[in-house]
């Protein structure tokens, strides 16, 4: 009796578990895939496309007037076919033909003067205004149903790369309030969304360009990256974005791709920071091949500048700080020598999971210090208080800090970086040099050949001659993409993961 | 902890005074207004606490925007919303909209906080009310097997599951959860909501600590009971065992496992925090976790005041669970 009745036990859990096993390995639709995301975005309007939200409506949802091309950073047409420079402060832009929102409407230059009248309605909490057109006002006016002038105060060289930001909404949108569920000319459109609900976009019939492989897409979010890595392994989602160095441990299926960030620590120029020979000291005093090979990996590059090589404006002729201790000491006695007190303590300030290994990384480079002779202590912070001594106005008296950052920059400009850092007037600059604030305003109003060779002589000065920071990598991401799809992330996928781009392999 | 005794000055008769129906009605009437009065209090303090403690973090505009946001745009939308205004100016608007009912807006979509927390509430109590019910059921039956032979086999067994059971961090077993019954074996789904297996992982995850508290209490607590005299009687009446500890013994043994079970219940009303966000699960947890990273104050607000009033609730439960289960109590 006891035996039957183990047995019947035993049965009822093999169908049970075998059962289970038929659905969590339910495979989905043969077009659809599942994207699994470390962020829930609660904010789909494309107003907000240049922030995280970026990921899933850019060039998917809502297009913009241009793209930037990712390997060379060059705009390319996309809503708009052409464009070209007027007059000093006027661009007229020539608008595709035969192009329909995804409720119907035609898009058109009204379409367009719409757009950009609401990204700048003081109502809205529209992150694109606060990030690229703070200081910039736009004023369209439309010419025929096709062409639109755009307008700005003041001469504006970078508007085509400006245009791969204005992302342009139905008419239908809502102009004074955000939508959770814009209306693009993009190839999908979002099919659900609620409160909580995971975000589902389908492919468009009628989308004007060529139709994309992938029908329909599910983004779902799961803060943990092991757990995203195993969702790809098993078969519940195609691409797992954001996994960590140690998850992405299958060489089949992970990639890393840099993600068009770069790191540094900032100089406050205060106490001994304010010695030139102090910030070429804690400069030569680390050793960066040995910090990414023990705490990263070989893919980061090491930095000289804060952005990629394909931005405008990138100076290839810059050298990496070499790892030399004993010159460090030696320019630390030297300043010792001429009354410098280099014995002051520096606090290095580090962020609470900035990037991956990031405060291990810190603690290595204050050990680094410590071993030339300086006073250096780590004082980690949250983002809140971070954000406090990062941003001007800075308190008084400024502390001598060095302090953790990292930039993004995929604009395709040094401008985006350049002003905001090394200008005097910049937010996040701690210093004013006249000749680098010359170099920097003419190349912010030049164009092409010569745009590119100031911003180059600017960040050569920048390096050699001020040091206003400890450049550390040009950082890395891996992402999981399952083997049934046939697609390599590149430089931008961070910010904009263009679905179209996504084939199958059709061998899987 | 909320004290587990009815108020001793109250209208109960005392002594060997008879409580009459009438008198037994005007008690618990008078025992619902003083804990509804203790609770608005509690709940008042508590606005004000979290209030103000939320808006000590920073403002909310400087983790909104982008980090090279210029300073004119922060201060042009810190306006837009009133952060600009003084704290107590901001509390005052706060307190009047309460009134109302009206919890604000989600910064992060606009939406009604209340919404957002109103569907999160329902995944939370279902995650919890499973997951307690398995844990007491699994508590009651092994803790009263094991205080049935103190220092058997079984017990030893017992107390050392659940000694771990009560030790393991849910973090690590909800990770290993996944890699052993999702990727290895492919059992189970790693993760979301949909289906009765993907209640599973988390359901199992959030029951294991809890379990293993309640069975040591619940150990501890039979052993006094079946040392008593009257399941002593009853033993030596030749009452079959099960009997004895399931009618008699754990009857008697119930008033600390309830104790300790309101505790447990309370914390995963709270937020299965760990369950939830590892799994994916859409309950308070997550939700309260990704506010308060976004410092978005109205859902922070609005989810910590509907917990409280649950808890309030379920505490005032209790407290009428033991009047059920205790004649001591019921009686005053």
């Amino acid at each position: 009796m006891a035996i039957k009745r183990t047995s019947a036990l035993l049965g009822s859990a093999a169908v049970i578990f075998g059962l289970m096993g038929t659905t969590a390995m339910a495979q989905s639709d043969d077009n659809a895939i599942t994207v699994v995301t470390p962020l829930a975005y609660d904010n789909l309007d494309s107003c907000n496309s240049s922030a995280d939200v970026g990921v899933v409506v850019r060039e998917n949802v809502t297009e913009a007037l241009t793209h930037l091309n990712p390997e060379t950073g060059v705009p390319e047409p996309r809503l708009a076919t052409s464009w070209e420079q007027t007059g000093p402060t006027v661009w007229r832009i020539n608008l595709r033909k035969g192009v329909t929102f995804s409720d119907g409407e035609p898009f058109d230059a009204s379409a367009v003067e719409r757009s950009l009248e609401r990204m700048f309605n003081p109502e809205l909490d529209c992150l694109n205004r606060g990030k690229l057109f703070a200081n910039i006002r736009l004023t369209p006016t439309v010419i025929d149903s096709h062409t639109i002038d755009i307008s700005v105060e003041n001469p504006q060289p970078l508007m085509p790369i400006f245009m791969s930001f204005l992302t342009i909404e139905s008419p239908n949108t809502d102009f004074d309030s955000m939508t959770n569920t814009p209306v693009g000319t993009g190839p999908y459109v979002v099919s659900e969304r609620g409160v909580s609900d995971p975000i589902v976009l389908e492919r468009r019939d009628d989308y004007w360009g060529e139709t994309p492989a992938v029908a329909k897409v599910t983004y779902l979010q799961r803060s943990e990256s092991a757990l995203r890595a195993a969702m790809v392994e098993v078969g519940e989602a195609d691409i797992g974005l954001n996994i960590a160095i140690q998850d992405a441990i299958n060489p089949e299926t992970d990639m890393a791709y840099l993600n068009g960030e770069t790191t540094r620590l900032r100089f406050t120029f205060e106490g001994p920071l304010a010695d030139i020979r102090v910030r070429k000291a804690m400069n030569l005093a680390i050793d960066r091949e040995m910090i990414r090979d023990g705490l990263f990996t070989e893919s980061y590059r090491i930095a000289t500048q804060m952005f990629l090589p394909r931005i405008n404006g990138y100076n290839p002729d810059i050298e990496p700080w070499p790892y030399d201790p004993e010159q460090a000491r030696a320019l630390l006695e030297e300043a010792r020598a001429d009354g410098v007190d280099v014995d002051a303590e520096i606090t290095l300030i580090a962020r609470v999971n900035f990037y991956p290994n990031g405060l291990e990384a810190m603690e290595v480079m204050t050990a680094m210090w410590q071993e030339v002779g300086l006073n250096v202590n780590l004082q980690t912070m949250e983002r809140a208080q971070w954000l406090r001594i990062v941003n001007k106005p800075f308190a008084e008296p400024r502390d001598t800090m060095v302090i953790q950052e990292q930039h993004d920059n995929n604009s395709g400009d040094a401008t985006f970086t350049m002003h905001f850092r090394y200008h005097s007037t910049g937010q996040q600059s701690e210093f004013g040099d006249p000749r680098l604030d010359e170099l920097i305003d003419a190349a912010d109003v030049a164009t092409g050949e010569e745009r590119v060779s100031l911003f180059q002589e600017a960040n050569a000065y920048s390096a050699s001659e001020i040091v206003p920071d400890v450049m550390m990598y040009h950082m890395v991401d891996y992402m999981r993409v399952s083997t049934r799809l046939d697609f390599t992330p590149d430089e931008v996928s961070n910010s904009m993961l263009e679905l179209s781009k996504i084939e199958f392999n059709e061998n899987e | 902890m909320t004290d587990r005794c009815f108020p001793d000055n109250g209208p109960v008769a005392r002594g060997n005074t008879r409580i009459t129906t009438q008198g037994r009605a005007d008690f618990v009437g008078h025992y619902f207004r003083q804990r509804t009065i203790h609770s608005a209090i509690s709940l008042f303090g508590l606005v004000i606490i979290v209030f103000f403690l939320a808006r000590l973090t920073g403002n909310p505009m400087d983790l909104l925007l982008p980090v090279d946001t210029p300073q004119s745009v922060r201060d042009e939308f810190s306006a837009r919303h009133g952060f600009d205004r003084p704290l107590i100016v901001q509390f005052g608007q706060y307190l009047s909209d309460l009134v109302r009912l009206d919890m604000g807006n989600s910064l992060r979509d606009g939406q009604p906080a209340l919404e957002h927390v109103l569907a999160a509430f329902p995944v939370t109590l279902m995650l919890s009310f499973w997951a307690m019910l398995l844990s007491l059921t699994i508590a009651v039956v092994t803790g009263s097997i094991a205080a049935w032979q103190p220092g058997g086999i079984f017990d030893r067994i017992a107390s050392l599951i659940s000694f771990l059971g009560a030790s393991i961090p849910d973090f690590w077993l909800a990770i290993v959860g996944v890699l052993v019954f999702a990727v290895m074996f492919r059992v189970l789904p790693t993760s979301g909501t949909g289906t009765p297996w993907h209640w599973v992982l988390p359901v199992s995850v959030l029951f294991v600590r809890p379990c293993g508290v309640l069975t040591q209490v619940v150990r501890s607590s039979m052993i006094a009971a079946l040392a008593a005299s009257y399941t002593k009687t009853a033993r030596a009446r030749g009452v079959k065992s099960r009997t004895v500890i399931f009618g008699h013994a754990l009857r008697n043994a119930m008033l600390p496992i309830i104790t300790v079970a309101g505790d447990q219940a309370a914390g995963m009303i709270n937020g299965a925090v760990i369950a939830e966000t590892v799994f994916g699960f859409p309950g308070i947890g997550k939700l309260l976790i990704d506010s308060i990273l976004f410092r978005d104050f109205a859902v922070i607000q609005a989810a910590v005041m509907l917990t409280a009033l649950a808890i309030f609730v379920l505490n005032i439960g209790i407290d009428l669970l033991y009047a059920i289960l205790d004649p001591r109590v019921r009686h005053g």
